[in-house]
Order: C-alpha cells, then structure tokens, then sequence
C-alpha cells in the first residue's frame, strides 16, 4: 500500500506533490498551471468564520464587492457543518429575523443535497424538458473551445471565465451569467456547461453545481434565467469590463433579449 | 477485529460526528483517481482536499478505495465514515458493504423535517424548514445548553 506524505516544507511543495499525482493519473499539464489563493487551513476558516456578518450580508450579498461569506469550499469539504455556521449568524444577528437571509442561502445547499438523495439521476439528466421552445436536441453537446480558453470575444464574460479559471472560485452572481451565457446565448447543453465549472471550482458539488446548472437551463425550473449587460453594470463594479462596445450580445433590454435568444418561446406557457 | 474510519473529500474536519467515541480506530483517506475522475474533482480541488488532510489526523493511501479498504478492514473489520448524498461515494460505500459492515455517520443537523417536502422547487422545502433552521441545532433538544 502507498502511503502519500502528510506534511511539506511549504504550499509550494505540497502543490508540487498533487501535480505529480495529478499527472501520474494522466490529467492535463494545463490545469496545473493554477492553484486557488484559498487555503484550506484551520486558519484560513477561522478568519472567514470571524468575517460573518448577517446584517450586511443580507444588504449587500448580490453585489461583486458585497460581504459575502466565501465559506463555499469549506462547507462543500465539510471542514465546518452548516450547524456551525448557522448558530454562528443566529449569534451574531442582532435580531432572528437578521439572519434570515444568510441562513436560507445555506438552506439552498441543504436543498441541492437532498434533491440528489431523491433523485440521484438529475445530477447528469434534465429534470424536466427545457422551456426556451427549443428541445435539448437543439443544444451543442460540447463546450465550445474559445468558452474553455475564455476568448469568446465578450469582454464580461471572458473576464468571468478567467477569475474562474485563474482562482477556483466566482461570486454566485458570476456563476449565473455564465451559465446563461453558455446555455442561451451560446446554446451549449448544461451538462458540459457544468462539467467545465466543475473541473475549476474549488467549492465544485455536482448537486449545487448542476441543480444550479438545470436551474438556469429552465430544466430545472418554470423559465429560462438571462441577464442584460445593465444587470451586470449594476452589480459588478470594476472587476469585470462591462464597457458597452466590447459586450454587444448583452446589451439589449429583457423583452429584446427574449426574443432574440427564444424566439420560438410561447411567453404564456411558462406562467 | 480491525474497524477503519474512513474520511472522504464531504468531511474533513477531526470533529465530525463520525469520530465520536472512536479515539482509537485508525483513520484513512483514500487518494483515487479513479474517484477523482468519476467526480469530475479537479486539479485546483484536489490541491484543496490535500491541503486540508495535512492538518487532519489521518493517513493518506494511494490507490482503489473499495479494495484498499477491504484490505484494511480484514475478514470483519466495520467501516464508520460520513454519510453523504454523493452518487460516486454512495456507489463505492454500496460495493463495500457486500462484503463489510459501512456504517455512515450523519454530520449534525441543520433542520428537522415533520414531514418530507415536494422538493422540486426551493421554496416548497424552505416553508417547511424554515422555523427548524432559524433556531439553533435546527431546534433540536438544546445540546449545548443554548
Ligand atoms: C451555475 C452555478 C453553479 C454553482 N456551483 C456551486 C458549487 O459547485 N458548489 C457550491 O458550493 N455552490 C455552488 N453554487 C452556489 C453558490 O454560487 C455558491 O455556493 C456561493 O457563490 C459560494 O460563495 P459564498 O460561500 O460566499 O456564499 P454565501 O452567499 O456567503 O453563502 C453561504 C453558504 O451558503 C451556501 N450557498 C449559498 N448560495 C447557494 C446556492 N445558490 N446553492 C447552494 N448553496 C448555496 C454555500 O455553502 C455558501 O458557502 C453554484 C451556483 C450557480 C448559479
């Protein structure tokens, strides 16, 4: 039996040993090429621990530079149980209802869990057929190559793909536009959407990666989920380049966008 | 009699309930690629995973994990790992027990369930979990004296 080492003079070194392991195995050199800032220390989680902060989390959770937890890796390995973290917020919310919102987002993960208990089948299989007027006949089964490069020519979303692929992790928000980005706009299937997502996170759980994934792809819920360019103008900030004439696909107002990508979408079927 | 404790990538952290009245049994994880694969776990998460067992109490063992850990559990050895929904773990914790006892220990609770929800959209579960989940333990007898 080959026991693996367990301590490293560094993270350098400990990086170097799982490339090893991770070429012996034959993956590919160029997924190597970068690690996550995030560290799966106890130190590391104590910090994000001491971060929680309900209140403002609930305020402001939906913008780039909002107090989100970034705990997702932690809870995703079981390093901190959602029991944890729950207790945590109740403690620090001033009143129950202040915790609120962050303890339904955490409920969101209990959710996607037990949905794969019941229905193991939905990790890789629509759930329900898509509600776009389009039949999954119609998407491309493969991930197109300049999505995987991240050179689609849409500045936005080439910068979502590059935060993604350089650290493993991306704000909920971004994971939504993408994932719209690939399954409408492009009119890629959801599986190799969320394969491609799954092979970078850190935080990677095939049951809220890809429930999340049907979700968006309307497989999974009454309609399609898209965005326009002023959505994203309005939530990101500065990290994303959200400059009119390098993202024309996106920027059209709602009704625009919905017939140009569901053109064949009867508005009323979905409610 | 050799019973293994048997941590996988859904819970690494020394006080999972898993390990509750089990100082003694040896614990292990199980380094697969074929797992890793069958997983869709990528580099970046396997760099994360490993990072995290180096500050567990835990020896890491290259290779399959079902055949390792008959191996290790001898003729009537138990497995005590924790309970998950993963379909590829589940998979290889069904073909264990063929031959083993798997007891799979759940992480404690977030909510309590009276009756089980429609659980095809969000909000149909949140109704029915949602007074459970906004009290501590998800409401259970008070552990902690809270
Ligand atoms: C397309 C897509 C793919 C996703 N893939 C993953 C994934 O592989 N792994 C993953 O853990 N989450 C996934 N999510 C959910 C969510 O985006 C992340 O959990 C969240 O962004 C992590 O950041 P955070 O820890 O700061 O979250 P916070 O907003 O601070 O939330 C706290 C915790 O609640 C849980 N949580 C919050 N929102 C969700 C949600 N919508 N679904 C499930 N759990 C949630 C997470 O455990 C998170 O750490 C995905 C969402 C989408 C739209």
């Amino acid at each position: 039996m080959e026991i693996l080492p367990q301590s490293f003079a560094d993270r350098q070194a400990l990086i170097a040993h799982v490339k090893s392991l991770w070429m012996d195995a034959g993956g590919d050199e160029a997924m190597t090429q970068n690690v996550s800032p995030m560290e799966a220390s106890p130190e590391a989680l104590a910090a994000r621990l001491d971060a929680v902060d309900p209140q403002a989390y609930a305020r402001s959770r939906n913008f780039l530079n909002g107090k989100i937890t970034k705990l997702s890796p932690y809870i995703r390995h079981g390093m901190v149980s959602l029991n944890h973290v729950r207790n945590l917020a109740l403690d620090r919310a001033g009143r129950k209802a202040d915790a609120e919102k962050l303890i339904q987002e955490l409920a969101w993960r209990e959710y996607w869990q037990l949905v794969r208990r019941d229905y193991p089948n939905w990790i890789w299989q629509d759930a329900e057929p898509y509600k776009t007027g389009y039949t999954a006949r119609d998407y491309a089964d493969d991930l197109p190559d300049d999505i995987a490069r991240g050179e689609t020519g849409v500045a936005a979303i080439d910068d979502i793909i590059s935060i993604l692929v350089s650290t493993g992790y991306l704000h909920n928000h971004l994971r939504m536009y993408l994932a719209s980005y690939i399954c409408h706009w492009r009119r890629v299937k959801w599986q190799a959407g969320a394969r491609f997502m799954l092979g970078h996170l850190i935080d990677a759980d095939a049951a809220s990666n890809n429930l999340s994934w049907q979700w968006i792809a309307s497989t999974y819920s009454r309609k399609p989920y898209i965005f326009n360019l002023e959505n994203m103008q309005k939530y990101c900030g500065d990290t994303i380049n959200t400059i009119s004439r390098h993202n024309i696909p996106l920027d059209a107002g709602y009704d625009v966008l919905t017939s140009r990508l569901f053109p064949q979408m009867d508005p009323m079927a979905n409610g | 009699m050799t019973d293994i404790i048997w941590i996988h990538d859904g819970a690494l952290r020394a006080d999972h309930p898993m390990f509750k009245d089990k100082a003694d049994v040896k614990s292990v994880f199980i380094w697969d690629d074929a797992y890793f694969k069958s997983a869709a776990i990528g580099f970046k998460q396997q760099v994360f995973i490993y990072e995290a067992l180096t500050h567990l109490p835990v020896e890491i063992i290259k290779g399959d994990t079902v055949s390792i850990l008959k191996e290790l559990a001898g003729n009537n050895g138990a497995i005590i790992t924790a309970a998950t929904t993963s379909v590829e773990l589940n998979r290889m914790m069904a073909l264990i027990n063929q031959t083993h006892s798997v007891e799979a220990i759940a992480d404690e609770t977030f909510a309590h369930l009276k009756s089980s929800p429609d659980l095809r959209r969000f909000f149909r579960y949140w109704n029915k979990a949602k007074s459970s989940a906004m009290d501590y333990h998800g409401g259970t007898p008070d552990l902690f004296g809270r």
